[in-house]
């Protein structure tokens, strides 16, 4: 009986402890399944990271490659071979001032930042790109440009490339070429090609060979700024320093060209004297004046007595286009003037933008030891108009016909002098370059021009073509307006109403089930 | 996990959802493209950047209904109880949407088409630009995935996913912000300005080096970068991982 009564309490406790086994056996499962998932996890993610910072940031550069048609975002064998010609010590910096932006796509960045990255990779320490924020970090403003020449604190966005204590800025904007047509009828800037290897090769090169030539612009003639023009200068290996106007006023030895940018008083008489001299012993001169309001009066006798000894006179008047396909904005005085055939190399573009200019002429009685040519020339409809006491132009010649704005005149010498003059100041004016950009057709001709003059600097210039950009652009025959509609009918209307009524009709099947 | 894929590849077209998906991201994808062909200047590389802003609306949308519709008609129980590897179902379900995005995309191919025929270019920028948009939506699918397996509600399945998506998107701003402040306090304790900028641009360059988009941009300027799309399949996996531990858990805690 005891026995009997005692085995049914030993199988409950029997069951009892296996329970309580199996329980424990299955919160030990639990717990060690637990352990198994939560360290697997943060073993994973653990390698990941790993492997993701080992792959970037040792692997990172050499596991990139350009497939881009034109190799936009690498630099070219050219640039190659100035870095590696470059001292082993040689340390140059460029600054972005401004911070490296987390996506440049379809922004002014997008073709130099990868671009730039690029020289550092391929320059073995020679160059070292760096993004500042001048407001984060205004201290880099001193450190790079410690006389505060180039005023950095208002180029927010640009570069600055800096060699041995020597600076060059470049605004990012002149590392494009720009479709001129849409930016004159539209104002929109489209770049039409890539100039950022040429741009920053250039610079770098103008800062460790150092200038090859050196330009005076004269000071003092109520004259506006040149800072664009001599910034287009040291990137052509051309020094640009001031020339003040005095009484005793010489053109130094170590001149190589001298400027008058946009005088709005006559030059003295010593000047008069000392720029013919100048140019009688092989000196080059560039001219530029306009008939803007600061100058309405003035009819620069001086200057046109030093201009038609060579043979040119600067009219006291203004331009008027009366071509509308020249004319710019409908504007009489905002216009084109076509490149003579003569001048033609100077640039790809066959017009050139005019403003506010005089119109240039020959002297009736030649000198001939002067040869004079015409560069740009208007429209056959021009005519000649003066500012009325309304300042508004009143016409003084009635007879339509060509008239020159940008002429040469060269002293016939072994070592020939020479001297460009613009009536407008589109070619030298900060107003202007600060609208349209150092990459505007403009500023090319005058490039042009410079190089024509200065040609020691071409040895110092790696040519480096401008990488097109328009790849983009659709056939104007193919995509027309009708293909447009067609495109938008089909894309954002009849496809999205198919696919729209699919799903209605999905639903309404589903719901009925 | 085929039969997976097949099952829930079809189910798009058996409920609205692949309809509704596919019609929002063709009209917006037209958009993008009748607006650049009416200037004359059609770049698919743009349209294919502008279209990743989509994921933020078109994944919550694929991935809400991935596991809690399932859940929602009982049928979720039949992968605990059924023999099949639990990394299959995710796997599976990963590859469905994965396909409807791809035939969403061929709106895109026939735009490259017109492209072509209207004497465009279809240059190495754009098959980087569509190698990394299928990168990108492997991670954010993943993403959306895991959002749908921790909630039971299709709704916040969606939501999560939404906000998941919008946080790695706006990395870099994050980065920045959290930069700013960081230096703002160190202002404030009297630490060096230099200090505090190596600080603000470590913190910002650490929260932005996970910004996926920073580092695939550059592939529609036609520079491919291995290393990023490393980045998006490895975390890709890292989040089909963690959504299969999930369910493993689930089935191993079913009563």
């Amino acid at each position: 009986m005891s026995t009997n009564e005692k085995t049914p309490v030993k199988n409950v406790s029997k069951v009892s402890k296996n329970a309580t086994s199996n329980k424990k056996h299955k919160n030990e499962r639990a717990h060690q399944l637990k352990i198994y998932a939560v360290g697997s996890v943060l073993i994973l993610l653990a390698i990941i990271l790993l492997a993701n910072v080992l792959l970037d940031k040792v692997l990172g550069n050499a596991l990139t490659f350009d497939f881009s048609v034109q190799n936009s975002n690498v630099i070219s064998d050219a640039s190659v071979q100035f870095l590696d010609s470059l001292p082993q010590d040689a340390k140059i910096r460029i600054v972005g001032l401004f911070e490296r932006p987390s996506s440049f796509y379809e922004t002014k960045y997008q073709y130099i930042v990868p671009l730039l990255d690029d020289y550092q990779k391929k320059s073995n320490g020679k160059v070292t790109v760096e993004y500042v924020d001048i407001t984060k970090n205004p201290g880099i403003i001193q450190q790079l440009d410690p006389t505060n020449s180039y005023n950095l604190k208002t180029l927010t966005g640009w570069y600055v490339v800096s060699y041995n204590g020597k600076l060059d800025v470049i605004d990012p904007v002149s590392c494009y070429t720009i479709d001129t047509d849409m930016l004159n009828e539209t104002n929109s800037f489209i770049a039409t090609g890539i100039n950022t290897e040429y741009t920053f090769t250039n610079s770098m090169m103008s800062l460790v060979k150092g200038f090859t030539n050196k330009a005076y612009f004269v000071t003092g003639l109520k004259e506006n700024g040149s800072t664009q023009f001599k910034r287009l200068l040291n990137g052509m290996g051309v020094e640009a320093v001031d020339l003040a106007v005095s009484s005793g006023f010489k053109v130094p030895a170590d001149c190589n060209l001298l400027i008058l940018n946009g005088p709005n008083s006559d030059i003295t008489e010593a000047m008069y004297s000392e720029i013919k001299a100048y140019v009688e012993k092989g000196g080059k001169v560039i001219i530029s004046v306009d008939y803007s309001a600061d100058n309405v009066n003035e009819a620069f006798p001086n200057l046109n007595r030093l201009l038609n000894d060579m043979n040119i006179i600067v009219e006291h008047s203004m331009v008027s286009e009366n071509d509308p396909s020249y004319m710019l904005n409908s504007k009489i005085n905002d216009s084109q003037a076509d490149v003579t055939d003569m001048f033609s190399e100077f640039s790809s573009e066959k017009k050139m933008h005019i403003t506010l200019a005089r119109p240039l002429s020959l002297t009736a009685a030649l000198n001939s030891n002067y040869t004079t040519d015409a560069v740009l020339v208007t429209s056959k409809s021009a005519t000649k108009s003066v500012a009325d006491e309304n300042n508004q132009a009143k016409q003084i010649d009635s007879n339509p016909g060509k008239i020159n704005v940008a002429m040469r005149t060269a002293y016939n010498t072994d070592k020939p002098g020479e001297v460009y003059v613009f009536s407008t100041v589109n070619f030298t004016s900060d107003v202007y370059y600060e609208q349209f950009t150092l990459s505007d057709r403009n500023a090319d001709f005058m490039k042009s021009c410079v190089r024509s003059m200065l040609p020691t600097s071409a040895q110092y210039n790696i040519n480096i073509p401008v990488k097109r950009l328009d790849g983009n652009r659709l056939n104007d025959n193919k995509a027309t307006t009708s293909a447009g509609t067609t495109v938008m009918i089909v894309f954002m209307i009849v496809l999205p109403v198919i696919l729209s009524s699919m799903a209605v009709i999905v639903y309404n099947k589903r719901k009925n089930l | 996990m085929q039969a997976i894929f097949k099952r829930e590849f079809l189910s798009y077209f058996r409920t609205p959802v692949g309809y509704v998906a596919m019609a929002i991201f063709t009209f917006i994808s037209g958009f993008i493209f009748y607006t650049q062909f009416a200037s004359g200047y059609v770049s698919i590389s743009q349209e294919i950047i502008t279209l990743r802003a989509l994921f933020i609306v078109i994944v919550p949308i694929i991935t809400m209904s991935m596991f809690a519709e399932d859940r929602r008609r009982g049928t979720e129980i039949l992968y605990y109880t059924s023999p099949i590897e639990m990394f299959s179902v995710v796997a599976g379900k990963f590859l469905a949407a994965m396909a409807l995005y791809f035939v969403m995309f061929i709106n895109v191919f026939i735009h490259m088409i017109v492209v072509k025929a209207c004497g465009g270019t279809v240059d190495a920028g754009v098959i980087g630009s569509i190698l990394v948009f299928f990168f990108l939506a492997a991670l954010f699918i993943s993403i959306g995935l895991l959002a749908s397996v921790l909630t039971d509600n299709m709704i916040i399945s969606a939501i999560v996913a939404f906000l998941f998506i919008l946080v790695t998107q706006l990395l870099s701003v994050i980065g920045n912000y959290c930069g700013t402040a960081v230096s703002t306090i160190m202002s404030y304790m009297g630490i060096a300005a230099s200090t505090r900028t190596a600080a603000n641009n470590a913190v910002s360059g650490f929260i932005g080096w996970f910004d996926p988009f920073t580092k695939t941009e550059d592939f529609s300027l036609g520079l491919f970068s291995v290393s990023a799309l490393v980045f998006c399949i490895s975390f890709a996996l890292f989040f089909l991982y963690l959504s299969f531990r999930i369910l493993e858990k689930k089935r191993w805690s079913q009563k």
